[in-house]
């Protein structure tokens, strides 16, 4: 069922709406889910509270893209989770995955800043825009996909080596970008 | 503002550019990888034994692993030798040598990747011999009867390592032929295990000496795949099914050897690199798969 059509079902108050958007997006934001939580049953949990959540959302909102929209969402609770979890189960990929997004701050930033999400958003979307096409993508992989270093490396046919070096320079860049618009000490 | 927070940021992009990192591969094979898992573990005996196949050889090592495989995190355990891509079998187990140890230097391990990545690869260490990911200072040494260098055994820290060839540091492509040659397979194996593709469940023991030798014999008319992203996707795909085993090859010398093989694709793994299957090897040997059930991976 294309976007559109989903999208009226929850506008109509369908509960179909549910059922297809789990038949088309469970796969995809269990993936997230457990990029992050490294957990089949906790990922499960949070894709379900992701859905309750679009259900809650839509309407009002009407996202342009549900893919992304549903995957926000399934991030936002498994990141949630993650820390909730943090001190019984880590995951270590994902701790690596936060700890390489220090790169991209100074110490200083631990603090306190004040920022409006969605214009620091914006802002990382324009820097996105600004760089290489792979580069790009390798980044969303790991920063917003949360993907392993060797599924990176795998779907893009390149080392891990390069996975790393692509992402070190990405990272910089992105400090030299964010000091520059102000988001970053 | 921390690492969450910016995590969260990033979570908030345009939804076309995640769209399109959802779909993106690259379509140019460079350094194709099968994922991480890759075992593989194969002693080459290389010429003494190529010379006479059917004679053992009493002063071939055993060798056995130590410590179990480290889990696949980080960045892959690999060093660079003679202008080969090699990487640590088990992704850097220890193995013990009984019989014969390694006598026969081949260098050190001089270069530190890692450390050049972080200096953004200003001396293009990946590129260079003797570079390595893991036991800088580690020294190499020819595996006893096994001149082909196929395998090389690391010595750090007074323990040994095996490393095994996976690619050329140039990206050009191995042969099958020339790979299972280097492997010596045809002399070493001596069973053959299909298990699922996570490698965690033995599904099937193939043990005669006859379907043994087949398999092999099959393996030789891979041609290498120059894979497009349908082809890739097709992949992924299959391995999300249930439809891609793992084909671990028991060696004589009490290690293996293992490639990925999807039978629906025709496809197979050696190294780091994807081989298209002839229909022939299917007609001889696709039976073995018939009737054998995994589970799918649960995400991919």
């Amino acid at each position: 069922m294309e976007d559109r059509e989903i999208i009226q079902l929850y506008f109509a108050r369908n509960e179909t709406a549910i059922e297809e958007t789990s038949k088309k997006y469970r796969n995809y934001c269990t993936r997230i889910a457990h990029n992050i939580l490294s957990n089949v049953e906790d990922s499960e949990e949070c894709v379900n509270d992701a859905f309750l959540g679009a259900w809650e959302a839509i309407p009002p909102k009407s996202p342009d893209k549900l893919s992304s929209y549903l995957g926000r969402i399934t991030r936002n609770i498994a990141l949630n989770r993650f820390d909730y979890y943090t001190a019984k189960k880590r995951n270590k990929e994902f701790e690596t995955v936060l700890d390489e997004l220090n790169d991209c701050l100074s110490s200083s930033d631990n603090v306190e800043s004040r920022y409006e999400e969605e214009q620091m958003a914006g802002a990382i979307s324009r820097f996105l825009q600004s760089i290489h096409e792979d580069h790009r993508n390798i980044f969303l992989r790991r920063y917003w996909y949360s993907d392993s270093l060797a599924d990176i490396a795998s779907r893009f046919s390149i080392s891990e080596s390069k996975t790393k070096s692509v992402l070190f320079r990405t990272r910089k860049k992105l400090q030299i970008y964010l000091k520059k618009e102000g988001y970053v000490q | 503002m921390n690492n969450r927070d910016l995590f969260k940021a990033i979570g908030g992009v345009d939804g076309d550019l995640i769209e399109k990192a959802n779909a993106a591969t690259r379509t140019k094979r460079n350094y194709a990888r099968w994922g991480s898992i890759a075992a593989c573990l194969a002693l080459v005996l290389g010429f003494a034994i190529y010379k006479f196949p059917n004679t053992p050889l009493p002063a071939s090592p055993q060798i056995s692993q130590q410590t179990p495989a480290a889990s696949p995190t980080g960045i892959r355990k690999f060093l660079n030798y003679n202008g080969y891509r090699y990487a640590f079998v088990s992704d850097g187990a220890q193995f013990k040598f009984t019989g014969s140890e390694p006598v026969k230097s081949l260098g050190t391990l001089e270069f530190d990747i890692n450390r050049d990545l972080e200096n953004h690869d200003e001396n293009k260490y990946a590129e260079k011999d003797y570079a390595t990911t893991f036991a800088v200072g580690g020294k190499l040494y020819e595996i006893p009867n096994s001149p082909s260098h196929f395998r090389i055994a690391v010595k750090y820290e007074q323990n040994y390592y095996l490393a095994e060839i996976v690619a050329k540091v140039n990206n050009s492509a191995i042969t099958a032929k020339d790979y299972l040659d280097m492997a010596n397979l045809k002399e070493h194996v001596q069973d053959i295990h299909i298990l699922n593709h996570v490698g965690n469940d033995v599904l099937k023991k193939v043990t005669d000496h006859a379907s043994v030798e087949s398999i092999v014999k099959g393996l030789y008319d891979a041609k290498t795949a120059d894979l497009n992203n349908k082809e890739y996707e097709s992949i992924a795909e299959a391995q999300s099914q249930g439809k891609s085993y793992q084909l671990k090859f028991n060696l004589k010398d009490g290690t293996s050897m293992s490639m990925y093989i999807i039978p629906e694709l025709k496809v197979v793994s050696m190294g780091d690199d994807y081989y298209q299957l002839p229909d022939s090897f299917l007609e001889q040997s696709g039976d073995i798969f018939t009737g054998l059930k995994q589970e799918a991976l649960p995400l991919y």
